[in-house]
C-alpha cells in the first residue's frame, strides 16, 4: 500500500494527493498498533492475574511474608497501565489529524495558488468546528498555530500547563 | 460479594485498562463500548458503579449519566466520568446531568481504587 502511495505521490505531487495519502499513511499507521497493543493488553492481564494469585496465595501461606515480590510488581503494573494509557491518546491525536487531512482533502475546491490570508482562516475555521473535543481543538491549535497559540513558544508551554495539571486528577461532587 | 462495575469507553484499549485495574482489585467487570450499549447492558442488570468515558459514538457519557439518573435503580448507583476532558464547562454539565465524580485521564489505578472505594463505601 505504501508502495502504491509512494508511486502515486511521485506521478502527480500535488496537495491534494499528498494529503490523502498523508491521511492514508496515518490510518494505516495507527491500524498496525492495533495487535501489538491489544497483545500487551492482554499480556498485562495475564499478569495482574498471576500477581493476584500471588498475593492471596501469600496471605494463606503467611500474613506478613510475602518477600514483597506482588507488591513490587503491583507498582510497576501499575506504571503499565498507566503509560500504555498514552497510546490510546495518542490514537485519538492521530485521528483528529488524520480526519483533518480527510477534510482537507474533500474540500476539493481548495485554490492552493491564490490562498490568501483570508481564506485560509476561513478554512481553519470550517476544519475546527467538525472537531467535537477540548482536547482536539487544543491540538489543532497547536499544530495549525490558530486562536490563542501564535508562535512564541511560550504560549505552547502556556496551553501544555493548562492542560497538564489536570491528567489524573479526581473531582467528587 | 464483590462489586460489579459496568466501564464505558469507545477505545477497547481503555476498556482493556481499566478492567485489568479493577479486576486485579477483585471488582467484576462488565464492558460497553458506547452509552447505548452501556445502558441496554445496565437495563439488564443492575451495577453498583458504572465509569464512563465522555466522548463516545451513539451515546455520549454526559448523556448516559443523564439517562441512568433518571432509573430508579440507578438513582443512587455512583456514576463515575473517566475522560480527557477537563474543562470547567464539562465537568459542569457533567455534574448537572447527575455525575458523581469526574475523573482526567490518563487515570492512575491507585487512584481510580480509592475512589471508587469512597463512592462505594
Amino acid at each position: 500500500m505504501n508502495t502504491v502511495i509512494q508511486r502515486s505521490l511521485s506521478a502527480a505531487p500535488d496537495l491534494e494527493v499528498s494529503v490523502q495519502a498523508a491521511a492514508v499513511l496515518l490510518s494505516l499507521a495507527m491500524r498496525d498498533t492495533e495487535h501489538p497493543v491489544a497483545d500487551l493488553g492482554q499480556a498485562l492481564s495475564r499478569m495482574v492475574t498471576t500477581v493476584t494469585a500471588l498475593r492471596k496465595h501469600a496471605h494463606g501461606a503467611s500474613s506478613s511474608s510475602s518477600n514483597g515480590m506482588p507488591v513490587e510488581l503491583e507498582s510497576e503494573l501499575s506504571l503499565c497501565i498507566q503509560s500504555l494509557q498514552f497510546h490510546d491518546r495518542l490514537i485519538q491525536q492521530l485521528a483528529a489529524v488524520r480526519n483533518l487531512l480527510a477534510s482537507l482533502a474533500s474540500h476539493g475546491t481548495l485554490d492552493v495558488a491564490g490562498f490568501g490570508a483570508q481564506r485560509w482562516e476561513e478554512l481553519l475555521r470550517i476544519l475546527r468546528e467538525r472537531l467535537s473535543a477540548d482536547q482536539h481543538h487544543q491540538l489543532f491549535d497547536l499544530l495549525m498555530r490558530t486562536g490563542a497559540v501564535d508562535n512564541d513558544g511560550a504560549v505552547d508551554n502556556e496551553l501544555r500547563g493548562e492542560l497538564l495539571p489536570a491528567e489524573g486528577s479526581v473531582e467528587l461532587f | 460479594m464483590a462489586a460489579r462495575i459496568l466501564a464505558v469507553d469507545d477505545s477497547p484499549s481503555m476498556r482493556q485498562m481499566v478492567s485489568i485495574a479493577l479486576t486485579g482489585a477483585g471488582y467484576q467487570v462488565e464492558q460497553a463500548s458506547d452509552g447505548v450499549e452501556a445502558l441496554a447492558i445496565a437495563q439488564k442488570s443492575r451495577f453498583d458503579l458504572v465509569i464512563t468515558d465522555v466522548n463516545m459514538p451513539n451515546m455520549d457519557g454526559i448523556t448516559l449519566v443523564r439517562e441512568l439518573r433518571g432509573k430508579p435503580n440507578y438513582k443512587f448507583v455512583p456514576l463515575l466520568v473517566l475522560t480527557t476532558e477537563a474543562t470547567a464547562e464539562r465537568k459542569q454539565q457533567g455534574k448537572a446531568a447527575g455525575a458523581t465524580g469526574w475523573l482526567v485521564k490518563p487515570f492512575n489505578p491507585e487512584r481510580l481504587l480509592a475512589t471508587i472505594a469512597k463512592v462505594l463505601a
